[in-house]
């Protein structure tokens, strides 16, 4: 039977400082739980509370629907992968997957062996690293060896603190897919910290965004982005955030992704203000009649050669993608938060 | 640390200084093994000086790893509040004064305890072992303590999560992730043991059977004036020897594995009867590390055998009544002891002070070269080389005094620099950088930075004071009645009539003296490793 895990109403206070405050949030075997936020939103402490490292003030851990919360990570079945390697350094990489496996799930030294060289296969690690130390690995080997090691303890939780994010982006891409096709093929939670919205979109099956230890939003992927349902959320996933038009004609506060804004070259209103050239996209960043405010924009590349810095363009914006949040106050003046 | 290079805007040249005081101690014995022919014969047999040297150095090497390692791993792994103390509480026991330890042992094992099993603890070959291995405790657990710190505390949380526990988490990871430091501790604690004097010299039943090489250097120095040839011929051995395991400490440590640590530490849950057992066993250890301090200030007042409390003994001292030569006292002994640590540490700290911000491997090495000198025969390349010319100009007083300071100096040398370079290595390189893009440089950019490590400086100058109070073998040697430091005046007591109570009150003092000075610093040794 597909786990499910539920964090219920978490709240942790380290050193004097709230860090989690009243989190809620589930997963379930075969699918990915993605938790975006800035650094220092709790997101680390969150996968630790999962984990079981990290007993929570208040709130519940709940595996398939019993209270884990003093369980320990062995009796959860729950594993976590940062981006430091959990390898012991003393040991070959196939000593230690294999010393996970024994422990994990009883095998024999045999056995162990005999995994730990399938699961080396099966993520890409060459025969030769098996015998290796970890401190003699490349960065990629040491993730995938570290992989290796969670994943042969067969856990029932992954739960994943960016371990991937120092690395290249095509093993970055390579490694969050494979992870991605083994648990649905394994039936395991997911449960990934990010700060990389590009890669949350690809992952998640639920998306949350996790700003000053409080649940901004969490839903659909598609959902959360294009439709935030908090100002918090949509600021941290870089909408533009102003008050009046283009975004509100009627002067009130409201938000849309840069997707949702078109640059019109022909038309007038607004200077370019900068140009930021991104794989497969342009940012442009837009400063309003009378100064009043910036925009962002992406726009093709073809189209941004045919703006620069200073010209006068005109802007619209696609009414489904914008989200009004009341009249205009202090505190929320227009600023980008997205920025290159 | 990482290695570093030298930093911009510094001149080799401000390390001269530093290597000077260092070759002063280094280089007069080997060019006087260099140009000694040898005559007679040795009073003794070499190979069985040699083995008894090796075997205590070995055994009281392993027994130290043994003892502190637990309590290392305790402390790294563990947060054990016990054990954690004793990083920065080891330290004066490190530093003691080797005289006075001596006779703490005395005083607790053969006197208080004298008849019972334990007394083989002051008494012969067991004794200088204990002795021995009594230093180096501190240090097998702060080595190993400080490789625990260097583990990836990721890779320790993940295996304990999936039921790493017991004795085969010690066994699989907890004492191989710490191993390096227990091998460092290891070599370190046998080198030291190796250049062992003041056990072999002072403990009850070990004279001349179970002298060490460096005692027995000294030996034939002080004691035998025709074999004083033989005296050099034997400290070209000791030289040999301790290069040899200097040589083999730096492969070592070349080997030692560079584990990557995040930072973080973790601490691992200690429960039920593991949790009382560790506990006991740190109870223990404080003892066993506590008791010789605290006996040699007893025997100072209950005199060796017990009975009723007295200050006589320092009224005697005080007062002149005792059996040293004329022209020793007390208060010269006190004046001298203290003089040399405030001039060794003043000169220490400052070549330190221009040579840290520059030092790369080669310039640590030289500067760290005296440690593989030992006490006596540093003494006697001082002796045979710049005595005389001294003594002929200023005096034999002064002579004694100048190469006092001087031994003391090179020893004092790498504690000091040791602690101003981790001061120093704390100010980042970009600011050190553009300080000489816009025109600071030389002594002035030496000068600033060593400012800028203002603490670690007062906490060099504080170690390198300790280290000159404690040092022995090189005053042995090279003083006179009229220069002994407190350690030497100690020993002469101890040796001269057997007055132990008169020694344990000369060597009260000098303890307390000490463990002033490294109480003071005892917690900021944590940061060099």
């Amino acid at each position: 039977m597909a786990v499910e895990v539920e964090i219920r109403d978490v709240w942790v206070t380290l050193s004097g400082t709230p860090v989690l405050r009243g989190v809620s949030l589930s997963a379930s075997g075969g699918r990915a739980t993605v938790v975006v936020g800035p650094s220092g939103s709790g997101k680390t402490t969150l996968l630790r509370v999962a984990a079981g490292f990290l007993q929570p003030d208040r709130g519940d851990v709940l595996i398939d629907g019993r209270s884990a919360t003093h369980l320990s990570p062995q009796e959860r079945g729950a594993a976590l992968l940062s981006q430091r390697p959990v390898l012991l350094p003393h040991m070959s990489v196939a000593d230690n997957i294999a010393l996970a496996a024994r422990l994990a799930r009883g095998l024999t030294r045999g056995e162990a062996r005999r995994l730990a060289a399938e699961l080396a296969a099966s993520l890409g690690l060459p025969g030769g690293v098996l015998g290796r130390k970890p401190a003699e690995l490349s960065g990629g080997q040491l993730q995938r060896a570290s992989l290796a090691a969670v994943l042969a303890a067969r856990p029932r939780i992954l739960l994943l603190d960016e371990p991937f994010a120092h690395l290249d982006l095509p093993l970055r891409e390579e490694l969050r897919r494979l992870v991605a096709r083994l648990s649905r093929e394994w039936g395991f939670a997911l449960v990934q910290v990010t700060h990389d919205q590009d890669e949350a979109l690809e992952l998640a099956d639920s998306l949350a965004v996790l700003v000053d230890g409080r649940i901004a939003d969490y839903g659909p992927p598609e959902r959360v982005y294009w439709r935030p349902s908090t100002l918090e959320a949509a600021r941290f996933l870089g909408h533009n955030i102003h008050c009046g038009p283009p975004l509100a004609p009627r002067g009130e506060l409201a938000s849309a992704p840069p997707e949702a804004v078109s640059v019109d070259p022909r038309g007038q209103g607004w200077i370019v203000a900068s140009i930021y050239r991104q794989r497969g996209r342009v940012l442009v960043r837009l400063r309003g009649p009378g100064g009043e405010g910036d925009l962002q924009a992406y726009v093709h590349p073809s189209m941004a050669r045919r703006i620069e810095p200073g010209a006068s363009v005109g802007v619209s914006v696609e009414d489904w993608a914008v989200r009004v949040w009341g009249p205009c106050r202090a505190g929320w003046a227009p600023r980008a938060s997205r920025q290159p | 640390m990482p290695a570093r290079t030298a930093r911009p805007g510094l001149g080799w040249g401000l390390t001269l200084p530093a290597l000077a005081i260092a070759a002063l101690y280094t280089i007069p014995p080997v060019l006087l093994v260099a140009t000694t022919r040898p005559s007679g014969s040795l009073p003794f047999s070499l190979a069985r000086v040699l083995s008894w040297t090796t075997l205590q150095a070995a055994a009281s090497a392993s027994i130290a790893v043994a003892l502190g390692w637990p309590a290392g791993v305790l402390a790294g792994f563990y947060g054990h509040r016990l054990a954690r103390a004793l990083r920065s509480l080891g330290l004066p026991v490190f530093m003691a004064p080797s005289v006075a330890v001596v006779l703490g042992f005395r005083g607790v094992y053969h006197g208080l305890l004298g008849g019972t099993p334990l007394s083989a603890l002051a008494r012969g070959a067991t004794g200088v072992i204990a002795v021995h291995s009594y230093f180096n405790i501190p240090l097998a657990a702060v080595l190993t303590a400080a490789a625990a710190s260097r583990s990836p505390p990721e890779a320790l949380e993940y295996f304990t999560s999936i039921g790493l526990r017991g004795a085969r988490l010690w066994v699989r990871a907890l004492l191989p992730l710490t191993a390096p430091g227990a091998a460092a501790a290891w070599l370190l604690a046998f080198t030291y043991s190796f250049m062992g004097l003041t056990a072999p010299l002072m403990v009850p039943g070990a004279a001349y059977r179970y002298y060490t090489l460096e005692a027995w250097i000294y030996t034939l120095f002080q004691g035998f004036p025709t074999l004083r040839g033989l005296a050099v011929w034997a400290s070209g051995l000791q030289l040999a020897a301790l290069t040899s395991l200097a040589a083999a400490f730096a492969w070592l440590h070349s080997r030692l594995p560079s584990i990557e640590s995040s930072g973080a530490s973790v601490s691992l849950p200690l429960r039920g009867a593991a949790r009382l057992a560790a506990s006991a066993y740190m109870a223990l250890l404080y003892a066993y590390l506590l008791i010789p301090l605290a006996g040699v200030a007893y025997t100072s007042i209950w005199g060796p055998a017990g009975g009723h409390p007295s200050l006589e003994a320092y009224r005697r001292l005080a007062e002149g009544r005792a059996p040293i030569p004329p022209g020793a006292s007390l208060w010269l002994a006190l004046a001298n002891s203290l003089a040399y640590a405030g001039a060794s540490a003043a000169l220490a700290v400052a070549a330190a002070a221009l040579a840290a911000p520059v030092s790369g491997p080669l310039v640590r090495a030289a500067l760290t070269a005296p440690l593989a000198v030992s006490p006596v025969v540093a003494g006697l390349g001082l002796y045979f080389t710049l005595f005389k010319p001294l003594a002929g100009r200023l005096g034999i007083a002064w002579a004694s005094r100048l190469l006092i300071v001087a031994a003391h100096t090179a020893v004092a040398l790498p504690l000091a620099a040791r602690s101003i370079e981790s001061g120093v290595a704390r100010v980042p390189r970009e600011a050190v950088e553009f300080a000489a893009s816009i025109g600071l440089r030389g002594a002035r950019l030496a000068l600033q930075l060593a400012r800028s490590a203002g603490e670690s400086m007062l906490a060099g100058g504080l170690l390198a004071a300790a280290a000159s109070l404690g040092e022995f073998g090189g005053v042995l040697v090279l003083s006179v009645p009229e220069t002994w430091s407190l350690g030497v005046l100690t020993y002469r007591l101890y040796g001269a009539g057997r007055v132990p109570d008169l020694a344990a009150a000369s060597a009260t003092l000098l303890l307390a003296l000490t463990l002033a000075l490294t109480a003071l610093v005892a917690r900021r040794v944590e940061r060099w490793l």
